[in-house]
């Protein structure tokens, strides 16, 4: 009877211990899918231009330190060489010690691997950052610059200042680049279904024109503090990209006709890749998970 | 590194600002004297402007020169030390200083008809879409913690065209001169953006 007890309570002993372990397995399994990038679906060819694209972020917070956490982290399994910045790369004060803790300490890994950010200012940004030699801007508050791999040129913009200089600029660099892709990136958006900010129709008045003109097949923005890949507009792929720290839950308006896909229950950035005409594309969110991917088609020259 | 500065191209800006304000006219009044008045306000601007330049280089030049791969060091430090140099010799300087009772008039002018209608209430809100309550000062520090606001293109498609040391911003319903380099407010006109209910009229 007694044996009988103990071996009872000895199986009871086991299942509790049992159940405890699944408990802590399916626990371990759950924090895994959070703390590495789940699901990446890039080619990751070896000629390929692999970039990613991040915006609104330097404001020194854990949400900025755990975002850039998964950048990293996808860095491993995704080697980009190069990150366009949608502006507002610094919040708040401005001072060197600032640089050190908003950008250049979470970028770390990054910085130490080689890759390249290339930064487009946005209106918390100071004009001085075009002389920081980590954002490559070369003193120039707006500028272009081609892509270490395939035929592919970024145009950083400074759409907070968009005086005729810029415009006759951006007009004259579209013109006389013959690349197969053309991508425009700055921070105040041309489409965005942010409830804060939204599209900006005066600019999307002087630069959507010269962007369907001069074949810009993907622009990337930021202002609304999070993820939307816009339905083509005039066959060209617009993106927000504007929570790399910052975020606004919720701020997406879900009625809007616009939106292709939209991602405002965390952070987010965006992985890209172009190879030949296709550009293939998975969005990951803070916590690692990949809330949108694709591939898409460079528009073809006229 | 003025662009611009030379007599050929402030001819240009001339005609360039003078056809750009016939072009807002809305008076419709075809009044030659007034619209030469008008060019004539904003070249003398200019010339105010190439004077402060040429204080902004002689001090800069004092300076050490930053290099090519400066750090944020550096940068902060080369920008404090200017504008400390600009606050000492611009410490008498006055609001109207560069934008004179004439040019305010006239901004006041242009910024009534550009923010009004449909495109001016778009204009202001994109000008005010992280507003920040703050009274600008002559030769203060622009604050760090308040957000640029967008200049719209036609603002500064109207104004007359900066060198790059210098800028144009909103600071609430302000229009302020910025020395850039300095991070400095050179000079303002108090509420430049009129009233929404005002513009509507």
């Amino acid at each position: 009877m007694g044996w009988l007890r103990a071996s009872a309570i000895s199986r009871v002993l086991g299942c509790a211990m049992l159940i405890v372990a699944l408990g802590h397995f399916a626990l371990a399994a759950q924090q895994g899918a959070t703390t590495t990038v789940a699901g990446l679906s890039l080619p990751t060819r070896r000629d390929s231009l692999k970039f990613a694209v991040f915006g609104d972020f330097g404001d020194g917070t854990q949400r900025e330190f755990d975002t850039v956490a998964q950048l990293v982290k996808a860095h491993t399994v995704f080697p980009f060489e190069i990150v366009p910045l949608t502006g507002d790369n610094l919040y708040g004060s401005e001072r060197p010690q600032d640089f050190a803790k908003k950008f250049e300490q979470p970028f770390k890994p990054l910085l130490d691997a080689g890759v390249k950010f290339y930064g487009a200012l946005g209106n918390h940004d100071a004009r001085e950052q075009r002389y920081y030699k980590l954002f490559n801007m070369d003193g120039k508050l707006y500028y272009s610059y081609k892509a270490p791999k395939q035929s592919v040129r970024f145009f950083a913009l400074e759409t907070g200042y968009m005086d005729p200089e810029q415009v006759k600029w951006i007009e004259d660099q579209l013109k006389s680049s013959s690349d197969d892709w053309k991508v425009a990136y700055f921070h105040h958006p041309l489409y965005s279904s942010g409830k804060t900010h939204g599209s900006d129709l005066d600019l999307r008045r002087v630069l959507e024109p010269l962007f369907i003109k001069y074949n810009v097949s993907v622009v990337f923005q930021g202002h609304d503090h999070l993820y939307e890949r816009i339905l083509p507009q005039n066959g060209i792929y617009y993106w927000v990209i504007g929570s790399g720290g910052r975020f606004r839950e919720a701020d997406l308006d879900k009625a809007s006709p616009i939106t292709a896909k939209g991602y405002d229950a965390d952070n987010a950035f965006l992985l890209a890749e172009i190879d030949g005409d296709m550009m293939t594309f998975n969005a990951v969110s803070r916590r690692g998970q990949v809330v949108d991917s694709g591939t898409i088609r460079r528009r073809a020259a006229k | 590194m003025i662009k611009r500065s030379t007599a050929f191209t402030g001819a240009i800006l001339l005609i360039a600002s003078t056809l750009a304000l016939g072009s807002e006219n809305v008076d419709a009044q075809p009044a030659p004297k007034r619209v030469n008045a008008t060019a004539a306000v904003q070249a003398a601007f200019l010339k105010r402007i190439d004077a402060y330049i040429a204080l902004h280089k002689r001090l800069e030049a004092m300076l050490p020169a930053l290099p090519k791969d400066a750090t944020p060091l550096q940068i902060d430090q080369n920008q404090r030390a200017l504008a400390d140099l600009v606050i000492q010799a611009r410490k008498d300087a006055k609001p109207g200083d560069l934008f004179t009772p004439d040019l305010r008039r006239l901004i006041h002018r242009f910024m009534a008809r550009a923010f009004s209608g449909p495109r001016g209430a778009q204009a202001r809100k994109y000008v005010h879409d992280e507003p920040h309550a703050v009274m600008p000062d002559i030769n203060k520090r622009y604050p760090d913690t308040v957000p640029l606001a967008t200049m719209p293109l036609r603002v500064l498609e109207w104004l007359p065209k900066l060198p790059d040391e210098l800028e144009y911003r909103f600071v609430d319903n302000h229009l302020i001169l910025m020395d850039v380099h300095a991070h400095v407010i050179l000079d303002y006109v108090r509420n430049a953006i009129p009233p929404a209910t005002a513009a509507a009229r």
